[in-house]
């Protein structure tokens, strides 16, 4: 009997997964929430106004979710124990989509970190920042392991 | 390896979360009563010329003899958009009349047409709106949804940089008004 790591860990640490997504998903609006009351709001409208970018983050929270659970799976199991090569690209791609996130000019953190004419620039490419940093991620989960068949008792397939 | 993400993760948010509330008001840093041209609080407003596509040429001085509260903003700014909602209604609950408009717009793509039908969802049509490039240049705008509230001489009254929530306005207002 088969089966895909990644599939196997999800059929074992469901909720994790889902708690992962959720905090990536909620991260930026409960960090603004420390600057003004209106953060949730603005998330919530940014969301419903940019429907290509918050498709893509929602892909890009689910990934995160089963990105760090498989990681955490295989370093405790030591599945084909290569979890340190793929922590650096998987922070890669976190931070990239988490910084570019759905309206990186709307988010005022990001203009103290670079220029207005850059923040503006992240803004019309989000959607390509966050495809990348979903490439950054799926190849993080492949480097891990997590597309190789394994058998019931966890050997990896050659 | 854990700890050392662990550690990462949370100086990260904290070093965000810092950031979020030190920016939230410049005028804080910004006390002064010198009344030269500058863009500190207490300073007279440089001088700007923009064009508003329905109302032509706007400078300065025409909106001397009021209080002006200046937003410079993109279409898409989803927080823009709220704060300018909450400025609207403490518009219309002061008859309309009591203070000048101008959303200066700095996206070098966004077009006219995208400004008016901006002004129809969000704002009120005695608003002045334009695009405003070099303006923003010229006043250091660093973010999105900034803010300079003028009185009635054209001083700098108000900076700030945080989404406009409808029970900050009154306090920087009303004492202008």
């Amino acid at each position: 009997m088969k089966e895909i790591l990644l599939v196997r860990v999800i059929k074992e640490k469901p909720l994790l997964v889902v708690a992962l997504a959720v905090f990536m998903f909620f991260v930026t609006p409960v960090i603004q929430s420390f600057n003004t009351s209106l953060a949730f709001e603005i998330w919530f409208r940014d969301l419903n106004q940019k429907p290509l970018n918050s498709s893509l983050y929602i892909i890009f929270s689910i990934l995160f979710g089963m990105f760090v659970t498989l990681y955490l799976y295989s370093k405790n199991s030591c599945i084909d124990c290569k979890t340190s090569k793929a922590t650096k690209s998987g922070i890669s791609g976190t931070l990239i989509g988490f910084m570019i996130g759905v309206c990186p000019a709307c988010f005022s953190f990001i203009g103290f970190i670079v220029p207005l004419s850059a923040s503006l620039f992240l803004t019309a490419f989000a959607p390509i920042f966050m495809i990348a940093s979903i490439a950054i991620i799926l190849f993080s989960i492949h480097r891990v392991g997590g597309f190789k068949p394994i058998s019931v008792n966890r050997e990896i397939q050659p | 390896m854990h700890t050392k993400i662990i550690a990462l993760v949370t100086l990260a948010v904290m070093l965000i979360v810092t950031i979020s509330n030190g920016i939230g008001n410049p005028s804080i840093s910004a006390q002064t009563s010198k009344l030269n041209e500058g863009l500190d609080v207490g300073n007279i407003a440089p001088d700007f010329k923009l064009t508003d596509p329905l109302k032509g040429t706007i400078i300065k001085s025409n909106f001397t003899g009021k209080p002006l509260f200046i937003f410079f903003t993109a279409t898409y700014c989803t927080p823009c958009q709220i704060g300018a909602q909450n400025l609207a209604r403490y518009d219309d609950e002061h008859g309309g009349n009591a203070f000048n408009v101008l959303i200066v717009f700095i996206d070098d793509k966004e077009t006219d047409n995208q400004f008016i039908d901006w002004k129809k969802q969000f704002g009120r049509d005695d608003w002045y709106v334009a695009k405003g490039i070099d303006m923003a240049n010229n006043y250091h705008v660093q973010f999105l949804d900034t803010k300079y509230v003028f009185d009635k001489d054209g001083i700098i009254k108000w900076i700030d940089v945080k989404p406009l929530e409808y029970s900050s306005i009154d306090p920087v207002l009303s004492p202008l008004l």
